[in-house]
């Protein structure tokens, strides 16, 4: 009886904390809104306006959350498994330009192959960016959290290089690639101008399912799971953490570099730039965060993440707010997010504890980063 | 109040043996609806060493933890010498001159041995106290003849030469009152008689001494009085002289106890666990210090029990990783129903008919975060019928795991309960069931009462024999002496990593067996 | 010789003063047991906190405070969550990452839509030391930070090995347990480690900006701060291995600024790769003698041979730019992937929040 009412107040702050750290979130974008003088009505009507008010920009804010929330899924993997690399931006670039070399290459290939092979060239170039995480982790014992964190710098440069260099289209020595051929753009729904409603937002929902079900239902997940509630255990029980850790990080990579080839050719540019990435490899974590690490939660997430990003460059559009005030705000709810996790633990335990004298450890046994 | 190692109050100490050291009046502490300790009286003299007695949860812990600081009482006060004390923090305890002795001793094992006497909170953080410690350890040495060696790491150091810099560190800053927790657990039997003799110095010294221990016959070789705590009060206390044995036990279990029924002969069948040659390093340490196991062979048939007596950090933990498989051995073999365990993949030792009750459940045996019905089928989910193509039939485990609740007694409000908030005797249950559902043919128990109660521990001995009686195998690795000749068919003992010998359960004693541990020592 | 001369050594140093002192916080901090992965947001925020101080007052002295104030802010956030919140330090290092770049930028853009530049902090020779043939003028004809950031490195590594504070900051490290039971407040020591660790990169931040070049640009820091952050794993958690880790990145920094204007790699570039790729495999095998050949030799033993005959070849090679400001972060993943097991453990109680009733 007791138990049934703990689980239900536990769900309820579930769904609460989001909605609270939102609410704050507000708040505060208000504050620091009136703070540099612009009416915060005129910026929420402009907001609004700039995210939800038109079928172009409504359509604009779910294509944007689709990279969002593939990155979101590949940090809920990683960190189910008890492995925290921050590579996706590296990874969204190397993803990126990957396919962005096999989509330059596809010019006569009907769309139907054309579409799938730059989706697939994404999450292959992903993947292998991640896969030097994953090595430098299994074999050689380097945290991932350092390597991805130097190889996301790297990516920066490589891709620099590559868009001034072999990948540079051959219009006025602009840094960045060549058009991609038609036949390579992803479809989007026909009714909506500019191509802003990308199809690809059907990602969104099989993707965070076939997560949700992955891991419930299949031995790899559970494998996952038990690697990252406690390692010792799951290797004395006869599971493999290294291979579940570096699978994890592989496919996380593959969702980081779809996210990057989604970026590239369902974007507003048909083309690969400097910069392309776009702060969406942090911001993916952060809409994970916010979700609490569920899949499905983390569709809203995305979503109200990509509404910042969009409804910023519209407020600098028409109000000249700084358009950083996204990344303050994204900032912010990520700490909010911290903060109210900590809340909500600490009620659950002095619930807990009235009920049994016995001490839990809530927090789950991670092994010290001992290993560089 | 604070004392001094000086000799002037070292002599006032002496002087006041008699009377009231630390007293306890009425104390209680509650968590919650649950009381760990209800008007617990306790008076402790100068120049006495006091047993605190009591089963696992009897409250021995969390009154203890009232008197060195870490929780505040609800309701009662605290005494040192007649004048109330109140502590709010650990130092306040320490700065009164009371010190603990923990069972896992509180040291810094990459600092060296006088640096981790040396830690302590200072007035002057910048100032360097190594030397000025140095001073006072020597002082401590030369009134108790407990000597350290300053520059060595205490990672290097034995169990019992840990416990010695406990006790240092303690004295160094002027602990009067010293609790020792189950200090007996580590040493061999002349070990404890030396930390004994140190026992009976110190009080006669004038120190306060409070025992925590289970072992009635340790007990009674060194304490003057007891206080038995049961239930969280205080059940009976008094003079050790006055008082038998078998009476302490009625005051612990709260009634007579029956005792086990002496093992039915062993009818040993074919060899399920043989080990040969097996030498396993040390970890973390550097390829010149010795081997954590050497030349250990061993083998256990079909329907026997085997005992592996030996002091904590002997080699036991090494033993189980090689047989189970995490860890390589750096030479020999392990087999299991025939089969060459392969370091690296536990999986094999689970498909040759092995079964593991690790002693640290926590880290080794459950995933605190997931379902009890999960950490139940952990291993029957990496086989058909409950998985296929690697999907999982969850349904099916579900109502496998709640018919082992059943047969194994876990109590749970459902199989969906988060075993990490399960009582540590339900998920020892939890963890039998996943152990022995698989019919095992190797059963392999470390400590397997560690913890548990005495319903709970008759429990887990009766599930042993069964499973000996149906012919089974079981390795059973304890540090407790007692626990190892009562419930073996045959004791080897294992000492500094080696097997030092073997001896049919039916005539091991406490002193053959001690004999057998400390003949490795002078080896 | 060419590309080596005092130029480079001075610019290695200029480099990697910040580094080093950021580096050396995070050392503090993690040898208490909280690991902060937010030392780059950390760092931009002591940036533009000393950025915007000097704007406002004019003084360079009250910007490196502006600046130490804003990192201690951070560092501050950094303990709450870490400490007092128990949350994952990894993640809460992730989210100060995010923060520290939004707030900068957004308050950058709003307050100083036109950057404004300031002088920055100018070379003073000391007496007597900066005699010293080659050092003397690598190291002691430097600015005031550089001789602030030996200062501080000096005194943690006293503070360290010499005293009872450096005791019990190891203690709450290796075994929080054991400090608590000897009277040692884990939660201050951690406090302190993670201030001293935000003032250090506060002020290394306001280097970046105010001290080294005079103005404020978005996202700056540039990776300084995840350099310093390997340089401790590299360093095997000890000021000396950080010593050695911080000049590996630094030198390779400065060569890449030298290199990327020079065109051609100069043959003198590869002796350099060859010596240094030798005295590696030299030393790690003296410390094993009887062990048998690593993957890392083979590569290391191949890396030799190419680099030599690329020096007695002197074929003409161009690197692009890009790809040398690559440079120092390949060489970090190649340097902390080469050392693989090492002597020195992490401490024991990294990253993991201390709960007393567990003790």
């Amino acid at each position: 009886m007791n138990a049934l009412r703990g689980r239900g107040r536990a769900d309820l702050a579930r769904i609460l904390t989001p909605i609270a750290v939102l609410a704050v979130t507000i708040v505060a974008a208000a504050a620091l809104v009136l703070a540099i003088g612009v009416s915060p009505a005129a910026a929420g009507a402009a907001f609004w306006q700039g995210t939800f008010g038109t079928p172009v920009n409504f359509g604009t804010t779910l294509t944007q959350a689709v990279p969002l929330l593939l990155v979101a899924l590949g940090w809920i993997i990683t960190t189910k498994a008890g492995r925290l690399h921050v590579g996706f931006p590296g990874q969204i670039i190397a993803g990126g330009t990957v396919a962005t070399t096999v989509g330059l290459l596809c010019g006569d290939v009907p769309p139907i192959v054309a579409v799938p092979l730059t989706a697939l060239a994404g999450i292959v170039g992903g993947a292998l960016w991640a896969a030097i995480t994953a090595w430098l982790w299994a074999v050689r014992g380097v945290l991932e959290i350092v390597s991805s964190l130097l190889l996301n710098l790297v990516a920066v440069q490589v891709a620099t290089w590559l868009i001034r260099g072999p990948l540079r289209g051959s219009l006025d020595g602009q840094p960045q690639s060549a058009t991609f051929p038609m036949s390579t753009l992803w479809p989007a729904v026909p009714g909506i101008p500019g191509h802003a409603l990308s199809f690809d937002i059907v990602l969104m929902p099989v993707c965070a399912v076939l997560l949700v079900l992955m891991l419930a239902r299949t031995r790899f997940g559970f494998d996952v799971r038990a690697s990252g509630g406690n390692e010792t255990a799951a290797r004395w029980s006869g599971i493999d953490p290294k291979k579940t850790g570096v699978v994890a990080i592989l496919i996380s990579g593959g969702f980081a570099g779809l996210a990057g080839a989604a970026l590239l050719f369902a974007g507003s540019a048909p083309w690969m730039s400097d910069g392309f990435e776009a702060g969406v490899g942090f911001n993916g974590i952060a809409v994970a965060l916010l979700a609490r690490n569920s899949p499905v939660g983390a569709i809203l997430a995305a979503i109200v993440f990509s509404s910042l990003n969009v409804g910023g460059t519209a407020l600098q559009a028409k109000l000249d707010v700084p358009s950083s005030l996204a990344a303050v705000l994204q900032g912010a709810v990520i700490v909010l997010v911290l903060l109210s996790t900590v809340f909500v633990h600490v009620r659950a335990k002095r619930s807990l504890t009235s009920a049994t004298p016995a001490p839990v450890p809530t927090t789950p046994v991670r092994e010290p980063a001992g290993r560089v | 109040m604070t004392i001094h190692t000086d000799p002037d109050a070292r002599v006032s100490l002496k002087a006041k043996r008699g009377a009231p050291a630390l007293t306890l009046r009425a104390v209680t502490k509650r968590f919650g609806s649950f009381t760990a300790n209800e008007n617990v009286d306790l008076a402790v003299a100068w120049g006495e060493i006091h047993a605190l007695l009591g089963e696992n949860g009897a409250g021995k812990t969390t009154l203890m933890r009232i008197v060195t600081g870490l929780y505040q009482p609800d309701e009662g006060t605290l005494e040192i010498d007649g004048e109330a004390v109140h502590f709010r923090r650990p130092e306040q305890a320490l700065r009164a001159g009371i010190g603990m002795v923990h069972q896992h001793f509180t040291l810094v094992p990459t600092l060296s041995e006088v640096e981790n006497i040396a830690m302590r909170p200072s007035v002057f953080p910048w100032r360097n106290d190594l030397r000025e410690t140095q001073r006072k350890a020597d002082e401590v040495a030369s009134a108790t003849g407990l000597r350290i060696t300053p520059d060595r790491l205490v990672e290097d150091a034995s169990v019992s030469e840990r416990q010695r810099i406990e006790i240092v560190k303690l004295l160094v800053r002027g602990a009067s009152i010293l609790i020792f927790d189950e200090p007996s657990a580590a040493l061999t039997p002349d070990e404890w008689e030396d930390l004994a003799g140190l026992m009976k110095r110190l009080a006669a010294d004038g120190h306060a001494i409070i025992l925590i221990s289970h072992k009635l016959s340790e007990v009674f070789s060194v304490a003057d009085r007891f206080t038995v705590l049961r239930r969280g009060a205080v059940a009976g206390s008094g003079d050790l002289g006055d008082v038998s044995a078998e009476h302490l036990v009625s005051l612990m279990v709260g009634g007579a106890v029956d005792p086990r029924p002496p093992l039915e002969p062993s009818r040993p069948g074919a060899a399920v666990l043989e080990i040969e040659g097996l030498d396993v390093a040390r970890e973390n340490s550097s390829p010149s210090a010795p081997p954590a196991l050497s030349g250990v062979g061993l083998t256990v048939r079909g329907g026997e029990i085997v005992g592996v007596a030996g002091v904590a950090g002997s080699g036991q933990r090494e033993l189980v990783e090689a047989i189970v498989g995490v860890a390589a051995p750096l030479a020999g073999t392990v087999r299991v129903s025939g089969v060459a365990i392969s370091a690296g993949h536990p999986q094999h030792f689970y498909d040759a008919g092995g079964a593991l009750i690790p002693e640290d459940r926590h880290h080794v045996a459950i995933v605190g975060g997931m379902t009890l019905w999960e950490n139940i089928t952990m291993r029957m989910l990496r086989h058909a019928p409950l998985r296929r193509h690697g999907i999982l039939d969850t349904a099916a485990a579900k109502r496998r795991a709640r018919e082992l609740m059943v047969e194994f007694d876990v109590r749970a409000a459902s199989e969906n309960t988060t075993i990490g908030r399960m009582s540590g005797g339900n998920q020892q249950k939890a963890v039998l069931a996943r152990e022995l559902s698989g019919d095992p043919t190797l059963l392999i128990a470390v400590q397997p009462v560690r913890g548990l109660d005495v319903r709970a521990t008759d429990f887990v001995y009766r599930r042993l024999i069964e499973h000996r009686d149906r012919g089974g195998a079981v390795l059973l690795i304890s540090m407790d002496l007692d626990e190892v000749i009562a419930m073996s068919d045959r004791v080897v003992v294992l000492a500094h990593g080696r097997m030092q010998g073997e001896l049919p359960a039916a005539t091991a004693t406490r002193e053959s067996v001690g004999a057998l541990m400390t003949s490795a020592v002078a080896a | 010789m060419g590309v080596f001369d005092i130029a480079f050594l001075i610019a290695t140093v200029t480099i990697a003063a910040p580094i080093l002192l950021a580096a050396t916080g995070e050392l503090v901090s993690q040898r208490a047991g909280v690991m902060n992965v937010g030392l780059e947001g950390i760092m931009l925020g002591g940036a533009f906190g000393g950025y915007l101080t000097m704007a406002v007052t004019g003084s360079i002295g009250l910007g490196f405070i502006g600046g130490i104030v804003a990192g201690l802010l951070f560092g501050a956030l950094m303990a709450v969550l870490a400490i007092e919140a128990k949350v994952d330090q990894i993640v809460a290092g992730i989210a100060i990452n995010l923060l520290g770049f939004g707030v900068t930028a957004f308050l950058n853009a709003d307050l100083f839509p036109g950057a404004e530049s300031f002088t920055p902090l100018s070379r003073v020779a000391l007496p007597v030391l900066s005699q010293i043939p080659v050092l003397g003028e690598a190291i002691f004809t430097q600015n005031v930070f550089v001789y602030a950031v030996i200062v501080v490195v000096v005194g943690v590594g006293l503070a360290l090995n010499r005293t009872t504070w450096g005791i019990g900051l190891k203690a709450v490290g290796e075994n929080p347990v054991a400090a608590d039971a000897a009277g040692v407040s884990v939660r201050g020591i951690r406090w302190a480690g993670v201030l001293f660790a935000g003032a250090c990169a506060g002020a290394a931040g306001a280097y970046v900006s105010i001290g080294d070049v005079g103005v404020f640009r978005e996202a700056m820091v540039g990776g300084r701060g995840y350099l310093a952050l390997a340089a401790v794993l590299f360093g095997g958690w000890r000021l000396g291995g950080l010593l050695v880790a911080v000049a590996i990145f630094a030198g390779a920094d400065a060569l890449q600024l030298r290199l990327q204007a020079s065109g051609d790699v100069p043959p003198e570039v590869w002796v350099m790769a060859l010596v240094a790729v030798a005295v590696f495999l030299i030393v790690g095998r003296l410390r094993r003698r009887t062990a048998p050949v690593t993957t890392v030799e083979i590569i290391g033993i191949v890396a030799v041979l190419v680099s030599g005959a690329l020096a007695l070849l002197q074929p003409a090679i161009t690197v692009p730019a890009p790809l040398w400001l690559a440079l120092p972060y390949v060489l970090a993943l190649s340097a902390l992937a080469a050392g693989g097991r090492r002597r020195h453990r992490a401490p024991q109680a990294l990253t993991i929040p201390y709960t007393r009733s567990e003790a």
